[in-house]
């Protein structure tokens, strides 16, 4: 997941240890008594998506510098800012898993939404960050 | 790969730290509200952020702050009223931080503390009766027992003042205090001194849990809710 306030300007999350992406379609009932059988029918009235991720707390970017830390999306949180979020696949083992494929790839813009940080003793600290899309995804 | 441990992550409240904890949690959220309308060119939903919250938790072993106690060290040593000699073989590490309080048996003159370097004992303070020190350097403390008159019992025990203990939350939150809360990288003796200030803010504190659970160490839990800006 590369996360950045511009669209040129997206950086994978630092350390990250998993990253999640979620679309969600509203539907409405819209069942009536012309419909046949007992089955409920719907039609969908909206779409929504949100992407959430959990990451190692480092202070810096501990490979190029570049990476989405826990301070800097803390940072752009409390700005409100909204960001430019890509949910991509990356070629194995090119500059640590940074480089992004065409395989696949969906972006859009989102404010981040959720930050919950956890320091457990004698563990690594945590951080974990959900982002919350504002507008259409953008598909392949 | 410089991560930060979770040891090294703290929540101060009022500039002590939540002592014995073994966990904390920041966490922060976004209000949002949708504005998708009619005019909206797909159906993908549009939303603002409207608001901003805060909160942040800690779980800890629930203590008095009391790390050491004993009774009974006994002497016989200098009578002399203002000079001490050890009274105790046994060197007591104060952290920083930590206050150590001495009784003495009645009939008790001078009590106080000495501090030995190679043979030669200095006196760090003593007072009749009673005394009680605290270290309030940021680097440990070897101190002795010393007595002035012979044959007393000396009562001491060891606490420590520079933290948060489970009486002094629920005082805060009986008394509806609004407290500051700090979340900081720490390092140090004791792992208290702050390194790097992260996150702060005014809070209350609006919920406590003790959980004592049979044969197990007694717990609790703290969570408090930001008033206002976390900076």
């Amino acid at each position: 997941m590369l996360v950045g306030a511009s669209a040129g300007t997206r950086y994978c999350i630092a350390s990250a240890t998993s990253c999640t992406f979620h679309v969600g379609s509203q539907t409405e009932d819209s069942s009536t008594k012309d419909s046949t059988g007992d089955w409920a029918e719907s039609e969908i009235v909206g779409l929504s998506w949100d992407a959430s991720t959990d990451a190692l707390v480092v202070a810096t970017d501990p490979i190029n510098g570049n990476g989405q830390t826990a301070p800097s999306l803390m940072s752009l949180m409390l700005a409100k800012t909204k960001v430019y979020l890509q949910f991509s696949t990356t070629s194995p083992g090119v500059s640590n898993n940074r480089t992004t494929t065409t395989g696949v790839q969906y972006s859009g813009t989102a404010y981040i939404t959720d930050i919950s940080m956890t320091a457990t003793n004698r563990a690594n600290s945590t951080v974990s960050v959900t982002f919350t899309g504002t507008g259409a995804l953008a598909t392949p | 790969m410089a991560t930060i441990k979770g040891q090294n992550l703290r929540i101060f409240i009022d500039t002590k730290v939540v002592a014995a904890a073994t966990s904390c949690t920041l966490h922060v959220s976004t209000q949002t509200e949708s504005f998708a309308t009619k005019d909206t060119p797909n159906d993908f939903d549009e939303v603002a952020p409207v608001g901003l919250t805060w909160d942040a938790s800690a779980d800890a072993v629930v203590s008095d702050g009391t790390r050491l106690s004993g009774s009974g060290v006994s002497c016989s040593v200098d009578t002399s009223l203002s000079t001490l000699k050890k009274a105790d073989s046994n060197p007591i590490v104060l952290h920083p931080g930590e206050t150590i309080d001495l009784t003495g048996s009645a009939g008790t003159t001078n009590i106080g503390l000495v501090t030995l370097s190679g043979s030669t004992y200095t006196s760090v303070g003593y007072a009749q009766g009673s005394y009680d020190y605290t270290n309030s350097s940021t680097t440990d403390k070897t101190v002795y027992i010393a007595a002035a008159n012979s044959t007393v019992t000396i009562a001491y025990s060891v606490v420590d003042e520079d933290g948060n203990y489970l009486p002094d939350l629920i005082y805060a939150q009986e008394n509806k205090t609004l407290v500051d809360v700090e979340f900081a990288i720490t390092d140090g003796v004791i792992n208290r001194d702050i390194s790097s200030s992260l996150y702060t803010g005014e809070a209350y504190i609006t919920d406590i849990q003790v959980n004592s659970q049979n044969r197990a160490i007694s717990t609790y839990s703290i969570t408090l809710t930001g008033v206002g800006d976390l900076s």
